[in-house]
């Protein structure tokens, strides 16, 4: 392999002792250069103008190019690499003018992930065509696999194929997936899923197409299946395991973008239903989180839009022992129905609760539509509240203490006012009650 | 004492000088040879091809390094198909290569579209090689467009297993014709022995230079059409495409018989072992007729720098020497070598060798035959007329009458 690898590139190297050669790379340089130094382009004030003539300077080194063919010297290869520029450039325009008339279109994906990548083909291909190594480096042998000699021609169209594949697998995919959603009326999820199911089946479809165009046969893929089932066995069957579980997810519908699930006590939103993991957002600090597909599969999830999206949440608070309770029932139950994001159904209710030793508690229960706000309205509710006992005169207790100095080593006295069993501690004489505030 | 003294310095000096030279000799950059050969392959190059000619080259290349180490001599491959453009498109970047391994026709090909450089050669030079072999690969305006460096010869291949005795004259091959398989390739250059074989080769050169054929030259050539097509209706005698499918039918046993040349031996060697056969080509009415010969030659190409060229015309000086040329023949034992000392040493040992040495010395008659071939060959209008009349009348487009006139009326139509 480094025998032939050497052949050639001794042969490139005689290209550069050919003035014809040096003199024409020296153009191309000298005219980028040249026209990185003028900025007259930047100061057009539109985009795809600018876009536009940043072309001049490639159209004009085409043409140059022309002009020393027909003069009888070489100008191909001027003419050659301002093409390349040219279609590099042509780019922009052309995404400009598809996105102003179809706003919709994906076209900075298209241009990533398919035109850019073509023009990459394209010129690897083309520019050993031209030195005349392209087939001479195709056939460079690297090694053997599986007892089939894989050259270096080989390897670069597998290469090509799998990309475009696993690129764009997922187009062709979508489109069934849509169809079975308009035709036979598949819900979303189970679109989804379909769609899933169908880009791995193609990639695993053209995976092997490729394997036999290099030309491994049947019996080798059947030893490399055998080889992966061991390898699930041991080493990667949580994968396996994530993805099949991330299959059933998406069929079942229970684990989907948007929905809310409590994961460790803490409301998330799922963002994305990846393959191994799902990705959620806590709501409580916004920390995104990676939860293996399998988790959700396996063990119990806490959902609050399995079936629908509304929340019940509580409220407690404590009122003071001589307000009669339904009056305190009355009042909180008024001031739950006042608050927006409230719903009326299931309407609010309060409870008592608790007679707790300084307050009789109430508990408020009250239903809102979004889970992520039940926090929110909880606060507003306590303002509410407040606000409310303190305009029907309702007091909230808490309890209270006081603290005595105390004399060390105490006094016979105070020993004995402290120790005696028939006078149990007591507040001194000349201090108030230490009975709780009402 | 003194004189000693003084001799020791003059070898010290002149010791230190011609290191001195040495070091400078090593910082010579190299000069890189680009070749490029074309290959009769009409799908792609293969690792085998490389690894063939390796074998063939391998051994010029090394000895043109011991005389020259300041040369890099590389060789690139490039399938028939599409070969011109190629060059073309190499050219016409600053790529193209500095010698271009090839037949004659297509350096013909390549001079009409200013692909290759003419080559100046000397009286002396010239005189080693046959003067016909020169025509072959000089243009219409008289530039030598290319040195002619070996011939191939055509023969004929079979299957001893299925053909015991090869056919000798062409009554023989129609009568064998029922016993086994026969094929041509449908290709001027393939199937211009038969022409030969019915001598229509003067019939051919007076519709070049008289103003209307006879009766007689327009007969001869029917006569040769006639024979063409009742070889295609015979059961057993089949045309292909190209040389390639033919070597492939008989390594498969679809084929009994082809006709072959000498540079593809080997290959059928390898594979068939005892049972090839090789042999010359039947004859047909003309009981002289010559070898038929398909000439290699060298040429040079457009962008080479001054280095290269230099470089390119002493390894060209180096593969016509005599020496080179029987070393290089006795060694691949699949080409005749263009040199005549050469050729009368080696052609005992190249199948077909002693029939194709004829060609060198048998004086006016055959050199008027090659030029003849010469002639059509190296005009593409010329060769497409016959090459168009053949096909339209094995494929039964055409009668033989009408094939016969179509050709002698295009070749004295681009008199």
């Amino acid at each position: 392999m480094l025998q032939d690898l050497n052949r050639e590139m001794v042969t490139w190297l005689g290209y550069l002792q050919r003035g014809s050669v040096l003199l024409q790379l020296a153009i191309v340089v000298s005219t980028v250069l040249l026209e990185k130094r003028s900025r007259w382009t930047r100061r057009l004030k539109s985009e795809l103008l600018s876009s536009l003539a940043a072309l001049i300077a490639p159209v004009l080194l085409i043409l140059l190019g022309a002009a020393i063919k027909a003069l009888g010297f070489p100008g191909g290869l001027v003419q050659y690499l301002a093409m390349l520029w040219l279609l590099w450039r042509l780019f922009k325009p052309i995404n400009l003018l598809i996105e102003q008339r179809y706003p919709n279109l994906p076209v900075n994906e298209l241009d990533r992930m398919l035109f850019r990548p073509l023009l990459l083909i394209f010129t690897v291909l083309s520019f050993f065509h031209m030195l005349g190594s392209r087939e001479s480096l195709s056939i460079i042998e690297i090694g053997s696999v599986f007892g089939v000699t894989l050259t270096v021609g080989k390897l670069f169209t597998a290469l090509t194929i799998t990309y475009l594949i696993v690129a764009y697998a997922q187009r062709p995919a979508a489109l069934v997936a849509w169809m079975g959603g308009y035709y036979i009326g598949l819900k979303p999820q189970g679109q989804r899923a379909l769609e899933v199911i169908l880009t791995y089946s193609l990639i695993g479809i053209g995976v092997v197409g490729v394997a036999y165009y290099i030309g491994i046969n049947g019996t080798a893929l059947v030893a490399v299946a055998g080889g992966l089932s061991v390898g699930i066995g041991f080493g990667i069957k949580e994968i396996i395991s994530n993805f099949i579980s991330s299959l059933w997810l998406l069929f079942e519908g229970s684990v989907r973008p948007g929905e809310i699930l409590m994961i460790n006590g803490d409301p998330c939103t799922v963002r994305k239903l990846g393959l191994r993991a799902t990705q959620l957002r806590r709501g409580r600090d916004g920390a995104e989180l990676l939860i293996p597909n399998q988790n959700f599969f396996t063990q119990e999830a806490e959902s609050y839009t399995a079936e629908e999206t509304s929340r019940r949440d509580v409220v407690m608070v404590g009122a003071a022992y001589h307000h009669e309770p339904s009056r305190v029932i009355a009042v909180l139950e008024e001031v739950a129905r006042q608050h927006d994001k409230v719903l009326r159904y299931p309407p609010p209710q309060a409870f008592t609760v608790d007679f707790a030793e300084s307050s009789i508690n109430y508990k408020l229960l009250f239903w809102v539509r979004n889970p992520l706000e039940a926090f929110g309205v909880g606060s507003d509710l306590r303002q509410a509240i407040w606000t409310a006992f303190e305009q029907n005169g309702i007091g909230i207790p808490f309890p209270q203490r006081q603290v005595y100095s105390m004399e060390w080593p105490p006094s016979k006295e105070q020993t004995h006012r402290l120790g005696s069993s028939t006078h149990q501690l007591q507040p001194e004489a000349d201090i108030d009650s230490a009975s709780e505030t009402p | 004492m003194t004189a000693g003294l003084g001799q020791a310095w003059l070898v010290g000096l002149m010791s230190g000088l011609l290191s001195g030279c040495a070091a400078v000799n090593a910082l010579k950059p190299p000069a890189v040879v680009d070749f490029v050969r074309s290959i009769d392959n009409t799908t792609s190059i293969t690792t085998e091809d490389y690894e063939m000619l390796d074998e063939i080259t391998g051994l010029v290349f090394q000895q043109i390094r011991d005389i020259d180490p300041q040369i890099y001599p590389q060789l690139q491959l490039s399938s028939r198909t599409n070969f011109i453009e190629e060059i073309r498109q190499r050219t016409e970047s600053g790529f193209g290569p500095d010698v271009i391994v090839t037949d004659s026709e297509t350096a013909l090909a390549l001079y009409r579209l200013r692909l290759v450089d003419p080559i100046q050669l000397s009286e002396k030079n010239r005189q080693d090689t046959p003067q016909n072999l020169l025509d072959l690969v000089t243009a219409k305006d008289g530039s030598l467009v290319a040195r002619p460096v070996n011939q191939f010869v055509q023969l004929a291949c079979f299957n001893k297993d299925r053909l015991p005795a090869a056919p000798r004259t062409l009554q023989e091959m129609k009568q064998s014709s029922s016993e086994a398989t026969f094929g041509m390739a449908i290709q001027l250059k393939d199937l211009f022995w038969t022409a030969e074989a019915f001598d229509a080769g003067p019939a051919l050169k007076a519709a070049m230079d008289s103003p209307s054929p006879t009766a007689t030259h327009r007969a001869t050539v029917t006569d040769w059409l006639r024979w063409l097509v009742e070889s295609s209706y015979q059961q057993n005698v089949r045309f292909f495409n190209n040389q390639r499918n033919l070597r492939q039918g008989l390594i498969k046993g679809e084929l009994d018989w082809i006709t072959c040349w000498s540079n593809n031996l080997k290959v059928l060697k390898e594979t068939m072992g005892e049972t090839l056969g090789v042999t010359a080509l039947p004859k047909g009415p003309n009981q002289n007729r010559a070898a038929m010969t398909q000439l290699e030659v060298w040429a040079l190409g457009r962008n080479s720098s001054p280095l290269q060229r230099r470089k390119a015309l002493v390894m060209l000086d180096f593969i016509t020497k005599p020496w080179a040329q029987k070393t290089y023949s006795l060694a691949t034992k699949r080409a005749m070598p263009v040199s005549q000392m050469a050729a009368k040493v080696v052609a005992s040992k190249i199948p077909g060798g002693n029939e194709a040495l004829l060609n060198y010395f048998s004086g006016e008659h055959s050199a008027n035959k090659m030029r003849v071939k010469a002639r059509i060959f190296r005009d593409p209008v010329r060769y497409d007329t016959i090459s168009d009349a053949l096909l339209n009348t094995i494929y039964d487009i055409q009668s033989p009458e009408q094939g016969a006139e179509q050709i002698l009326q295009g070749l004295k139509e681009k008199r």
